[in-house]
């Protein structure tokens, strides 16, 4: 009896992390090559999260804010432009054809779209607006914070975050 | 496309803008339509925002555009006082229908004119084939210069600019299109996804 009760306490755990790492959400990276090697990571994005909270970001945050000088009076801006973009209606935002290579940007729901079209490469990036948000007020902010862009994933759950191919190899990043 | 109908357009699309057809009291969101066409090099660019969108980001303008109450027009400290451009704007609106300037420079044809509630501006040089249409209402004109003292009213004007529909800059030349217009669709007509 004891060694069923101890058999299914061990049972649980698994099961346990296993309904956490569901419940919190999953970054799923795969990666496949043109040679055919295929890599799968799934990140925990609770782990990632915490991780994240222990990434000296110091360096970052001064390397972005060298790279930000110029835009920086522009960031405010931005961010309206993009909270407005986030509550207007569902459409195509810009367009551009240049000869075979295609641009498109449009506003789907709570994501931003953008797809990159040329004959050899092809890029469909999905952002979540609270995820855009959230990097561009750090910008203004002029702080770096990894942690709060990850927990930003975190509400963006069933999101093909990217999805590149190039010739022969292919990567996606899925929130599961 | 040469340097003058690119500053035109330049000059129509913050600070003028507007539309031929009157005003329309729709209640729908509006959203802003640039499209730009160069068949010969295969290319288009087509931008559709909403018009939340544009005030947001002209608020940016009256620094990128006006500092000091002065609508700077080129480097070399060359400017023009609002208050000008504010008397100059009243007088014209006085004169009734007329055509206020008009421009001969060898090919090239210059016509402003005052219709009704329109300004219009016209540009033609039939030796590059170049046509340009900008349609101003006095409406969005009274806005723009509603501010006080030396001040563009850019908020104002583009309260006014939600409630226009149609074109706004149409631009023409041998190689390239230039469309502004304001309705209330999310992408261009016929190309809805």
């Amino acid at each position: 009896m004891i060694l069923l009760k101890v058999g299914a306490v061990l049972a649980s755990i698994p099961v346990a992390v296993g309904a956490v790492v569901a419940g919190t959400g999953v970054m799923v990276v795969d990666v496949r090559d043109a040679d055919g090697t295929h890599i799968v990571v799934p990140v925990p994005l609770l782990l990632a999260e915490t991780a994240a909270r222990f990434v000296p970001a110091q360096a970052a945050a001064a390397n972005v804010d060298r790279q930000l000088a110029r835009a920086r009076p522009y960031l405010p801006v931005a961010e309206e432009v993009l909270a407005a973009v986030a509550e207007s209606p569902d459409g195509e935002l810009v367009r551009v054809d240049d000869g075979d290579e295609h641009v498109r940007i449009s506003k789907v729901g709570d994501v931003l779209e953008v797809r990159v079209e040329s004959p050899r490469e092809s890029v469909a990036v999905n952002v979540p607006f609270d995820l855009a948000r959230q990097a561009l007020r750090q910008a203004r902010d002029g702080r770096t914070a990894p942690a709060d862009l990850v927990a930003a994933l975190r509400r963006a759950r069933l999101t093909r975050l990217a999805d590149v191919r190039d010739g022969g190899d292919h990567v996606t990043i899925t929130i599961w | 496309m040469n340097a003058r109908v690119l500053a035109v357009v330049a000059l129509a699309v913050p600070l003028l803008g507007g539309s031929a057809p009157a005003a329309s009291s729709s209640d729908g969101a509006a959203w802003l339509h640039v499209h730009v066409e160069e068949p010969k090099q295969r290319s288009r660019v087509q931008l559709n925002l909403p018009m939340n969108a544009v005030e947001a980001a002209l608020k940016a303008a009256p620094d990128a555009v006006v500092s000091h109450g002065r609508i700077h027009l080129g480097g070399h400290g060359r400017h023009l006082e609002i208050d000008d451009f504010r008397r100059l704007w009243k007088e014209l609106k006085g004169a009734g229908d007329a055509e206020l300037v008009s421009v001969e420079d060898g090919d090239e044809r210059v016509n402003v004119s005052k219709k009704g509630d329109l300004l219009l501006i016209r540009v033609r040089n039939d030796d590059k084939g170049e046509t340009v249409h900008v349609d101003v209402p006095a409406a969005l004109v009274d806005a723009l210069f509603s501010g006080p003292g030396e001040d563009l009213d850019i908020h104002a004007a583009v309260a006014e600019l939600r409630k226009l529909r149609g074109d706004v800059v149409r631009v023409n030349d041998r190689s390239s299109t230039v469309r502004i217009w304001i309705d209330e669709s999310a992408g261009a007509p016929g190309e809805k996804r």
